[in-house]
């Protein structure tokens, strides 16, 4: 049962003490462990979990050792904290602390990254996640728009059933893998009437998660009920075939695994992407990408390039990789919304601000020391 | 409620955000370059497809020339310039002479004899993609210590080559990226 006491105990300097020095701990541990696992597997292991595992002892992750500091700092400042003169100093250090934590768990609640990829002379009005996904069921009925229903990755265990008032049919989720492989399969007499599309010719099998999460592709194989064609599809990511449903009144749908999409209140048009190298090499010197922002009736010319991003209602576009191919250039943009972009910024000068009084505060009892 | 501040702290950290549900309405998206029906699976269509591929970091782009859709400089396990091979990407209409002739063309190129249509068959194995079967075979000459690894596919009407050529032990390096490589090449 939570407490004041118990609030109050974690405002004790050794509680502060020890879980900082074992968020040092997890740091090195994170650091070293993104050059095996790749840096966001280390930093969900290390940084965002509640325990993990070294060997078969449970260890505290990043999560409860920041909680730790985190109510230790406000305890600190509800409870102990005497606003006195002598000690305004650590009073606002502490709540430069206190600010940047509370920045972390902003930015890790309610911030979204990902990134939106623009062929010459196109739009594009969404961005997607580097690393969730989510399963999208498309009606593609209308002649002007799509109608699409997204079910996001927590969905994906096996048994799961995945049903909406706005699709005709239910998903049974059979088999989900974040990394596929696939093998071709030969089915036989009633076997392939089970199968439908994709499935019929190939089945999905887990391999371990690669390093880097974009070399990762993801599969799901599933149970339909109430379309015109029940049986077991699956999907993977980039699929180059997509996979088409018909409800039983004839409504088209496809489905497609995919990066998580955000739709942005906006819509970004690439006029042209411009690249330079440097002399006698295929190496990249600098590359900037002349966009028009559309919100409404409001038009914008802009150019995104390296350390100038265009920031808007939010969001800050950056300009990230482009990609080459026979049919023209298409830039790939960076697309960051942080909630808790100002924390570390304020904070850091709370902290400083703090110090600096501390110090100027306790400048004459030093000097009188020495003397 | 005495803290309320605790309660929503961890009421936030364990709330799932990863189990929403989300209906809306969009532009309708670029058509893809073909669609899965529910019961053909082998149509084709005479659009163009732009194939996208990653490429290992350790490949260097190089030049290529106007053939080429992609081409890239692959080390050796020594990583010296004069280990280096070279691997080319090429896309061709049609099904680009068929996979005998084409085996023979590089065996040609090698020094190799031409080989009849059963012994190029079975030495060539089927590399399983989301495009299809890619046919591949590494070809090597001892006497020369050159070697190909070699790779085709016939798709939508077009043939993609996928071809690394240079010595023996550089392709015995990369035989595997080269494997991953062309597993992970896709149309946009």
């Amino acid at each position: 049962m939570f407490n004041k006491k118990l609030f109050l105990k974690l405002s004790r300097v050794q509680y502060f003490f020890w879980s900082t020095l074992w968020l040092m701990v997890l740091v090195v541990l994170g650091t070293l462990a993104q050059n095996d696992q790749g840096l966001y597997l280390a930093q969900n292991t290390y940084f965002s979990s509640w325990f993990f595992w070294w060997g078969f002892i449970p260890l505290p992750g990043g999560t409860p050792t920041m909680g730790i500091i985190f109510f230790g700092l406000l305890s600190q400042l509800i409870f102990k904290t005497h606003f006195s003169q002598k000690k305004l100093g650590i009073a606002i250090t502490h709540l430069g602390a206190f600010l940047l934590l509370l920045g972390g768990l902003l930015t890790g609640l309610f911030s979204f990254e990902g990134n939106m990829v623009i062929p010459e002379g196109q739009s594009a009005s969404y961005f997607q996640d580097y690393h969730k996904l989510e399963l999208a069921v498309v009606n593609t009925d209308a002649r002007d728009h799509d109608v699409t229903t997204t079910f996001d990755q927590g969905w994906f265990g096996p048994g799961k059933s995945l049903t909406h008032e706005s699709l005709p049919f239910t998903f049974t989720i059979l088999k989900f893998c974040a990394n596929c492989s696939f093998e071709r399969r030969t089915l036989t007499g009633e076997q392939k009437n089970n199968y439908v599309g994709f499935a019929q010719n190939f089945s999905i099998s887990a391999l371990p998660l690669a390093k880097e999460d974009g070399e990762n592709r993801a599969g799901i194989e599933f149970q339909i009920t109430g379309s015109d064609h029940d049986g077991i599809y699956s999907v993977i990511e980039a699929m180059p075939i997509r996979q088409s449903l018909n409800a039983k009144d004839g409504r088209k749908y496809y489905i497609e695994i995919r990066h998580k999409r955000y739709n942005l209140p906006f819509t970004i048009k690439l006029f042209d992407f411009e690249k330079k190298v440097h002399a006698a090499t295929q190496q990249a010197k600098s590359y900037k990408s002349v966009v028009s922002l559309i919100d409404g009736d409001l038009t914008q010319r802009a150019v995104i390039q390296m350390n100038e991003p265009l920031r808007y209602k939010g969001y800050t576009l950056y300009q990230a990789s482009f990609i080459e191919s026979n049919d023209g250039e298409t830039t790939v943009l960076a697309v960051v919304k942080n909630v808790g972009r100002l924390f570390p910024y304020i904070s850091s000068i709370i902290i400083c601000i703090g110090l600096l009084i501390h110090l100027l505060q306790n400048l004459p009892t030093l000097f009188k020391k020495r003397s | 409620m005495r803290f309320p501040l605790l309660l929503l702290f961890l009421f936030a950290s364990c709330w799932n955000k990863d189990t929403g549900v989300d209906v809306y309405h969009s532009a309708k998206s670029a058509p893809p370059s073909q669609t899965e029906s529910m019961t053909s699976h082998d149509s084709e269509t005479s659009a163009p497809s732009k194939y996208l591929w990653q490429a290992p970091e350790a490949w260097k782009k190089s030049g290529g020339s106007s053939m080429r859709i992609g081409s890239f400089a692959i080390p050796g396990k020594s990583n010296k310039s004069d280990e280096e091979g070279d691997l080319s990407l090429v896309l061709l209409s049609g099904n680009g002479g068929g996979v005998v002739a084409n085996f023979n063309r590089w065996r040609g190129q090698l020094g190799l004899p031409s080989a009849d249509d059963s012994t190029i068959m079975q030495s060539v194995q089927n590399i399983t993609t989301p495009l299809g079967d890619f046919h591949f075979s590494f070809l090597t000459n001892s006497t020369t210590q050159q070697g190909m690894l070699v790779s085709l596919i016939t798709h939508q009407n077009q043939t993609l080559f996928v071809k690394a050529t240079g010595p023996l032990s550089t392709l015995e390096y990369q035989q595997k990226a080269f494997l991953k490589f062309i597993k992970g090449i896709h149309v946009q």
